[in-house]
């Protein structure tokens, strides 16, 4: 029996799938989602080397002057040192001002600093001087003078006597943090806000797009056999449930093949990166999203409960988006549909992705535990430890039975519809005929 | 092999759609289902095929209920359609690995209803022909072409019971009297047939027997050549060469319709008949003919539906 549901639900799932193949659209679509990926990795690279560039650069100078008022010395070497692709000539140098300028005006790719001893709090001033014809970018003359700075401070250390350890200690920096005691006190694991905010909006946007494109397929594939009035020639064959299965096997191998060429094209043009220069630009593009700490503390489990959360949210759009469909009998119908399936999805991504911003325990809890935003929110509430192991369980149990629930109805509602031709049902109406349906069932049983 | 409808019903709220319908067929043929829109016809034929939930009664095939387990069944619906976009031949593949044919067997019955239905040009199109020589789309097809195809897709499985809803309606004379062949073929071959039709010079050409649905209910139900004999030779068809309305006045005949020396009545019976008859004949009157026979199907349809329907 269930090998013939099966078979059923195969034959209508490789039929549904070959068509849509053929189609010249969707040939185009999987091509654009190819092209993404293959983008992805040189955009990313765009946006992200572009600040380690800034970063790098040193000012493209042959000569600099160097005159230490203070001191504290400094190794000329260790200056030209920075250089590690040409040659820089390091002048120690006592001249006055005017000869500074002089000296400076004389070449377009000179330039001076001056290391003198500010007289406010008796600390340090480091100050660099370029030619305004050169083509010395101030942010390369930033770094070069930070450099330099660096160099002081170690120097001003070596004459404190400071041991390496000593040294490293002062060079540390120490961040000022303000926290509530509640959220002190409760665990250390747990990511920062910005992070935790940051990532389940991620997550948020891609169960959306997900859902959104399931919404879509399923809307028009459950309508396509009424439309084409084969629905009598269908249940000769195959029983609705057979259909439905079907349609969504069909629907689910359709956007995973897309979710999956479009990860292939992204690797793919992620190895071909890797072996063009590396790919440190990706490190970058993580930590400027604050997912690093995130990132490392993700194993093989929490894979694991990414992939088992995307699937199940998935299911639940797209069985929801089944009893729509099969409230539909025309394509004036499916626009009905997509409006209030639309509104549903929005209300679970909008808790989902807005909850995390309250930095409220119990807000985090409710959302993971209510099925409809849970399946926005549960993985990263927990990888980001906002929720503990036995709320995740509990709220993956509830969205289980959620759709072990969804299921049953849409194949109920599915072979009550099947036959269907009238405008698009509201909730209420629904809901009225499956009772008087469920009673004549019951009044049959009895009989 | 035996098919059994038996007290099949059917309500919608306080409102009865099949009102404890059966019949029988003990042997090959066609069993006709008429009635007027709304009567029932389609609402019954999808109860039994289990489309449709019955609310009473059941549906058996050999003595066992039916099913597409227990019987090969093929359908022919009254909305009828096919997938737009798609070609002819894949959608037909399709439908037989639904009914469990395989890719090479449907290969081979495709080819023969293709060429039985003279439907070759749209499934195997030429090569090297330019346009023309593109796999057909069923858009792209008549609506009477389209038919065919949907005969074909009721076909394909070669079902012991084939029930046709509707068969003939929208095809052009030529293609409903290919459509007729093919049912005559079929019942020859040993199949069951249920037709239900609005066509009834069509169903008078095929069925053995016949139930007459109308508002729900059974009117009429039986074997039609009984049925038939059951009115007795009541219609008279009289064409002679002068005027004879004083004659069937005077017979007390009721003179149904008049188009020049052409004559429609009808009579109580044989002996009526050969009251006028023998007046007319006393007279020397010159008759090119005078038939005496049962009421069409149509008439009984009408005498039995007409009133009702009215209201």
């Amino acid at each position: 029996m269930k090998n013939k549901l099966l078979h059923g639900a195969l034959t209508v799932s490789k039929f549904t799938l070959q068509q849509h193949y053929k189609a010249l659209s969707v040939k185009i679509l999987l091509l654009i989602l190819m092209v993404i990926g293959f983008c992805a990795v040189p955009l990313l690279r765009m946006v992200f080397e572009k600040e380690e560039d800034v970063n790098v650069a040193l000012p493209d100078v042959s000569t600099i002057y160097l005159r230490n008022d203070t001191e504290y010395p400094i190794d000329t070497a260790d200056l030209a040192g920075l250089y590690t692709e040409k040659t820089v000539v390091v002048n120690e140098t006592d001249t006055s001002d005017e000869n500074f300028a002089e000296l400076i005006a004389s070449g377009t790719d000179i330039l001076a600093i001056s290391i003198s001893e500010t007289e406010e709090n008796g600390g340090v001033g480091v100050q660099l001087f370029y030619s305004e014809d050169g083509e010395i970018s101030s942010d390369s003359a930033q770094l070069l003078s930070d450099s330099t700075a660096d160099f002081v401070y170690r120097s001003m250390l070596e004459v404190a006597s400071a041991t390496e350890d000593q040294s490293d200690i002062l060079r540390a920096s120490v961040r000022g943090d303000v926290k509530e005691i509640t959220e002190y006190v409760t665990d250390d694991s747990e990511t920062d806000m910005a992070a935790h905010s940051g990532i389940n909006l991620a997550y948020c946007y891609l169960v959306m797009i997900l859902s959104t494109l399931s919404m879509s397929y399923i809307l028009a594939l459950a309508v396509e056999e009424k439309q084409s009035k084969l629905v009598e020639t269908f249940l000769l064959s195959v029983s609705p449930s057979q259909m439905l299965l079907g349609k969504f096997i069909a629907v689910t191998v359709f956007i995973f093949v897309g979710i999956f060429l479009t990860l292939g094209s992204f690797g793919i043009s992620l190895l071909i990166a890797k072996s063009q220069g590396g790919i440190a630009f990706l490190t970058h593009a993580i930590e400027s999203m604050g997912a690093m700490e995130v990132l490392k503390g993700i194993g093989v489990p929490e894979i694991i409960l990414l992939v088992v959360s995307v699937l199940l949210a998935y299911t639940m759009i797209a069985f929801i988006a089944a009893i729509f469909g099969s409230c539909c009998s025309k394509t004036d119908d499916i626009q009905h549909a997509s409006m209030s399936l639309v509104f549903v999805i929005m209300f679970g991504y909008m808790a989902g992705a807005m909850v995390p911003l309250f930095e409220s325990q119990a807000a985090n809890i409710v959302t993971s535990l209510f099925p409809l935003t849970g399946i926005f929110s549960v993985p990263v509430n927990y990888i980001c430890g906002k929720i503990n192991l036995p709320i995740l369980l509990i709220s993956l149990l509830l969205q289980v039975i959620t759709i072990f629930f969804l299921i049953r109805a849409a194949g109920k509602v599915y072979q009550m519809m099947i036959l269907y031709r009238g405008d698009f049902l509201k909730l209420k109406q629904l809901i009225g005929m499956l009772r008087a349906q469920s009673a004549a069932e019951k009044e049959g049983k009895t009989k | 092999m035996s098919f059994e409808v038996k007290d099949l019903f059917k309500r919608y709220g306080d409102k009865v759609v099949v009102d404890h319908l059966s019949f029988s067929m003990e042997k090959e043929g066609v069993y006709a289902l008429l009635g007027t829109n709304g009567a029932g016809k389609t609402t019954s034929i999808r109860m039994m095929l289990g489309m449709l939930a019955k609310d009473g009664g059941s549906v058996m095939w050999n003595g066992k209920p039916l099913s597409v387990d227990s019987c090969n069944v093929g359908y022919l619906a009254e909305e009828r359609g096919l997938y737009p976009k798609c070609t002819l031949m894949d959608q037909l593949l399709y439908f037989a690995s639904l009914r469990g044919v395989s890719h090479s067997e449907a290969k081979k019955r495709i080819a023969y209803w293709a060429e039985r239905l003279e439907a070759t040009e749209y499934l195997y199109p030429p090569k090297n022909a330019g346009k023309a020589s593109k796999p057909k789309l069923a858009d792209q097809l008549s609506k009477g072409n389209q038919q065919k195809i949907q005969l074909m897709v009721a076909l394909l499985s070669d079902p012991e019971l084939l029930i046709l809803d509707e068969p003939l309606s929208g095809l052009d004379p030529v293609n409903a009297d290919l459509f007729k062949s093919i049912i005559h073929e079929e019942v020859e071959k040993g199949k069951y047939l249920i037709m239900s039709s609005h066509q009834m010079a069509t169903i008078e050409e095929f069925c053995t027997d016949l139930t007459i649905l109308n508002r729900s209910k059974v009117v009429l139900q039986g074997n039609l050549a009984e049925i038939k004999k059951s009115y007795g030779r009541i219609n008279l068809h009289i064409k002679a060469e002068q005027e004879l309305k004083p004659y069937i006045e005077k017979a007390d005949v009721q003179l149904l319709s008049q188009v020049g020396y052409t004559y429609q009545c009808k009579v109580r019976g044989e002996e009526h008949a050969n009251t006028l008859l023998k007046a007319l004949v006393a007279d020397d009157v010159t008759l090119i003919a005078f038939e005496l026979r049962e009421p069409s199907l149509h008439e009984i349809f009408v005498e039995k539906v007409g009133d009702t329907h009215e209201e």
